[in-house]
């Protein structure tokens, strides 16, 4: 290679920034590489470094709030250093204390993110089944391939999950309907605990799942995931490849591609009939990014078709009696790949554009607006050849726009305003032959929240209010096929209050009390008939108000003992007015199919409370011990009985064994974890058709090695889980009623990653 | 300029939802219940000839709404009888017959007859399906001396029709899903 094409991008512009007046040190001035998308702000003695430049012509832009814009042109051929004086108009920056790295951050509550070590781990598993690294976080499950995740007890439209920006809208009222999501398609998955209801709007009750995209880390990178699975005779094949298309790294994009397809999973001693699946997603994004500006276009689609327990498929109770009463499930059948009814057919489609600015007088703004499209249908056993007509077949519609000001230049308070607004449309297709159990719908809300932060020494506080309102017109057909119209207006509050304070860099204590709110859905206000899987009759009730709860939690985190061990303690308290839940009615309803019980929607008062634990221990260099605890007990206030479907408590223990570099070999490990899951003692009496299942323990077995290559990296992961083939049923699987769980399952994982920068080339 | 770029923004979100939203209301198709099941009919003609006696359940507005209506009958002591069983879904007009769709996949279905010890009432299969294997439709039942019970009549879909004592009419061990299952009250006199 010629020495021209040697170009490096690895030069750093640094200085430091003072006020013309006093000659002071300013903090939070932002400098920027106009045109590029690059910036920094200055840190508390007025220092900055923005690095990774290449070599070129630029100008340095820094801007302070109270004073105007400075602009430098520069060259660089090396390391700079660029000071700059700035003029102020006001006085008005005497006293600010807001810390910069938390400046952009979004709440004062704990955000637990999933390593990308644990990432690689999961890969292949659904989106709850990989939030299941998160302590606290458990899954309410359809079988093994339908997860729906749970924060603290709640799940479905208790909590919220932030696709890409974007509230994910895909019919989550049903508890077989798991998030129509493509873990691979995401570069950070992020969970808060608390609630963030004031940011993030309604449903936010147990937490909210953060799913977020990343910028590169190279000209051009990419992966392949290519996984096999023995339970199942499965495989994913997955590939992305993103980076930056232009010579000023303005523009950056995204695609990423999956496949999955699994055929019946095994249960250690029976097959599972009739639990394949077969997915296929593509998940794109264009971005146009600048220090000063951006905008993001992007568009999603998954599709997944999915196979479900043959044996689960009953008519009334005498079929349930029965299957609860039998070892096996009724219909065992030879393992197959095909799917056949009952299955679910799935397409969920995002498209999304965002754009944001900085202002010149400091501060974000950002506009976003998303349209969903999620198609649900869902096929039944039937007669007269009816199998492959949809006995349930709904076109959920929904569009979002929000518009949010941040301030990013601090005054004594720093603020975060925002409004948003949403439509939905929820259509059933006819032909199904059915009468639809959820009727159609039209429903608009809008919001608007404020939130504002304080910092002093070690303490720094944070406020927020949000009101939010919500309209639907619900379409309903009668038995005798007469159309009427119910609407419903439900208005919200919400409020929040939280604190950080560090005691010192090892000891840090937040605590965040929130309020959050949902309006019950459509489901618990109109449903009105048989709920075939659970053999019920489930009865909605129109004079539901929303749900309104109030969530304490404090996160303890410690760092001690030379860094080797780290603690984090999060008790939390949650109280829930008006929470709503199918209770028993006295008298039994008499079908064709016999009788039936009959369960109604009803509002209670409610507490979940309970605490998360996380210890990591280094022993040494090579060992690591981690332990996970979750525990958590919900009563319901009226009936002062235990809450139904609460997770049991839970223990995940870990130790791994690790080796640097051995030879070229990288990352050698090896993980033991035992997972212990213990029988729920409180559940309410004469509710659920059964008592909870035992308490069971799983060992898994992990291990890895990475064979980097120049630019390159080959992972190979190889896992076992559930050596033993242990049969258990869990408590918060709703198959547990027919079937075992899966048994053992061995994989093998391969990762290939490859980065490309072509002006950083050493050849 | 940026003002105008966020209120162009603005009104072009404002604009797209109020398209979505002002569209044409859809027109409710409403989606005939086709495989409801309302009308169970279990007549007992006499051998010998006579008045037919016919057991009925009948929920012509599905599950839920009005309740079902159901006539039970008397059979006489020691009479031989043929044993017609139908399925008719009386929500559409005109009604539709299952017992049709029952029979054309008689092998997927099977209708049990479960007679409550103390009624001496024993009935058998006289119908075939393509595997020689009853289907329940049409039967024979003989009435011993006077007594009272009940009949429980049980239509099952997929049931595992090999297994075993499954063709003699026992439904302990056949699986499959229950479309209808009625308990009717029976007096031999």
């Amino acid at each position: 290679m010629s020495a021209q094409e040697k170009q490096t991008c690895s030069y750093t512009i640094s200085g430091k920034v003072f006020d013309e007046h006093d000659k002071e040190p300013l903090l939070y001035a932002e400098i920027y590489i106009k045109d590029l998308n690059k910036g920094a702000i200055s840190d508390s003695v007025g220092k900055y470094k923005i690095e990774n430049v290449c070599e070129g012509n630029y100008v340095l832009v820094c801007m302070h709030i109270g004073c105007d814009p400075v602009e430098k042109k520069i060259s660089v051929p090396k390391n700079l250093k660029v000071n700059f004086v700035l003029e102020h108009h006001t006085e008005e920056l005497s006293n600010i204390e807001v810390n910069a790295k938390r400046l952009e951050e979004e709440l004062s509550q704990q955000k637990n993110t999933i390593t990308e070590n644990d990432r690689d781990k999961n890969s292949g598993k659904n989106l709850g089944d990989v939030l299941k690294e998160i302590s606290g976080i458990t899954t309410l499950n359809t079988g093994n391939t339908i997860a729906k995740p749970v924060i603290h007890g709640l799940y479905g439209n208790r909590i919220l999950t932030m696709n890409n920006g974007v509230r994910q809208e895909d019919q989550q009222w049903a508890n077989e309907h798991a998030p129509n999501i493509d873990p691979f398609a995401i570069d950070k998955i992020s969970v808060v605990k608390g609630s963030a209801a004031v940011q993030y709007g309604s449903d936010a009750l147990g937490g909210v799942i953060l799913l977020e995209q990343e910028e590169p880390n190279a000209k051009i990178e990419g992966n392949i995931y290519a996984i096999g699975n023995s339970n199942g005779k499965g495989g994913v094949l997955s590939a992305n490849l993103r980076g930056f298309a232009d010579k000023k790294n303005q523009w950056n994009y995204k695609v990423n591609g999956t496949i999955k397809r699994s055929g019946d999973l095994n249960a250690p001693n029976y097959n599972l009939s009739n639990t394949g699946v077969a997915e296929k997603n593509i998940f794109t994004y264009l971005q146009y990014k600048t220090w000063k500006r951006g905008l993001t276009l992007h568009y999603s689609l998954f599709n997944t078709n999915i196979g479900i327990l043959r044996a689960t498929h009953i008519g009334n109770t005498t079929d349930l009696a029965n299957a609860l009463e039998s070892s096996e499930p009724y219909y065992i059948k030879d393992f197959t790949y095909n799917i056949e009814s009952p299955r679910q057919s799935i397409m969920h489609q995002i498209l999304k554009a965002e754009y944001f600015q900085r202002l010149k007088k400091g501060g974000k703004i950002t506009f976003q607006y998303a349209a969903q499209l999620n198609a649900r249908k869902e096929f039944d056993m039937r007669r007269g050849g009816r199998s492959n007509i949809p006995a349930l077949d709904l076109n959920l519609q929904t569009h979002t726009a929000d518009f949010t000001f941040q301030n990013t230049t601090p005054r004594k308070l720093n603020n975060k305003v925002g409004v948003s607004a949403l439509y939905q449309k929820n259509y059933n297709v006819p032909g199904t032959g059915f009468r639809p159990i959820l009727p159609n719908y039209d429903a608009y809300s809008a919001g608007a929240f404020i939130l504002e932060r304080y910092k002093k020494n070690k303490w720094e506080f944070e406020a927020g209010a949000r009101y939010d309102f919500k309209f639907i017109n619900a379409q309903i057909n009668s038995r005798n096929n007469e159309s009427s119209n119910e609407t419903f207006s439900f208005h919200n509050v919400a409020v929040s209050l939280g604190s950080i304070y560090s005691i010192n860099e090892n000891v840090t204590l937040r605590s965040n009390i929130g309020s959050a709110f949902r309006p019950p859905n459509i489901y618990e206000l109109l449903s009105d008939g048989v709920h075939q899987s659970a053999a019920s009759i489930e009865e909605g009730n129109i004079n539901l108000k929303s749900e309104q709860s109030l969530k304490w939690i404090t996160t303890l985190s410690v760092t001690t003992f030379q860094k080797k061990i780290q603690i984090e303690v999060s008790p939390y308290v949650n109280a829930i007015k008006n929470y709503i839940l199918l209770q028993p009615e006295q008298q039994a309803r008499l079908t064709i199919r016999g009788a039936f019980p009959v369960f109604a929607y009803k509002q209670t008062n409610a507490v979940i409370s309970g605490s998360d634990f996380d210890l990591k221990y280094n022993i040494i260099k090579q060992i690591a011990f981690t332990q996970r605890t979750s525990f958590l007990y919900g009563r319901d206030l009226s009936t002062k009985d235990d809450l139904i479907f609460m997770p049991p408590v839970q223990f995940n223990n870990s130790i791994t064994f690790q080796s640097g570099t051995i030879k070229n070999v990288e990352n050698i490990y090896l993980t033991l974890n035992y997972v212990s899951v213990l029988m729920q003692y409180w559940y309410p009496q004469g509710i659920d058709f059964t008592a909870p299942p035992k308490g069971y323990g799983l060992f898994n077995i992990y291990t890895g090695i990475d064979l980097p290559f120049k630019t390159q990296r080959l992972s190979l992961i190889f896992q076992v889980d559930n050596v033993f083939n242990v049969v258990f049923r869990d408590y918060l699987n709703r198959f547990r009623y027919y079937a075992d769980n899966m048994g053992r399952n061995f994989s093998l994982k391969i990762k290939y990653h490859f980065s490309h920068n072509p002006k950083n080339k050493t050849l | 300029m940026k003002k105008h770029f966020l209120k162009f923004m603005l009104m072009a979100t404002g604009a797209l939802m109020l398209t979505v939203s002002g569209c044409k209301k859809d027109g409710h198709d409403h989606d005939n219940e086709q495989e409801l099941i309302t009308t169970v009919n279990v007549v007992f003609t006499p051998v010998g000839g006579g008045t037919p006696v016919t057991f009925s359940f009948v929920d012509s507005d599905g599950d839920g709404g009005n309740t079902p209506v159901i006539i039970n009958g008397t059979l006489a002591a020691n009479t031989s009888y043929a044993v017609a069983t139908t399925f008719l879904n009386e929500s559409v007009t005109p009604a539709e017959d299952i017992t049709k769709e029952v029979r054309a996949e008689g092998k997927d279905h099977q209708v049990f007859y479960q007679i409550q010890s103390g009624l001496n009432l024993t009935i058998s299969y006289n119908d075939t399906d393509a595997n020689s294997r009853p289907i329940g439709l049409v039967n024979t039942a003989a009435a011993g001396t006077a007594s009272t019970g009940t009949l429980i009549v049980t239509l099952r879909h997929e049931p595992k029709k090999s297994a075993t004592n499954v063709a003699i009419g026992d439904i302990t061990n056949a699986g499959g899903e229950t479309d209808a299952e009625i308990t009717f009250s029976v007096t031999i006199q």
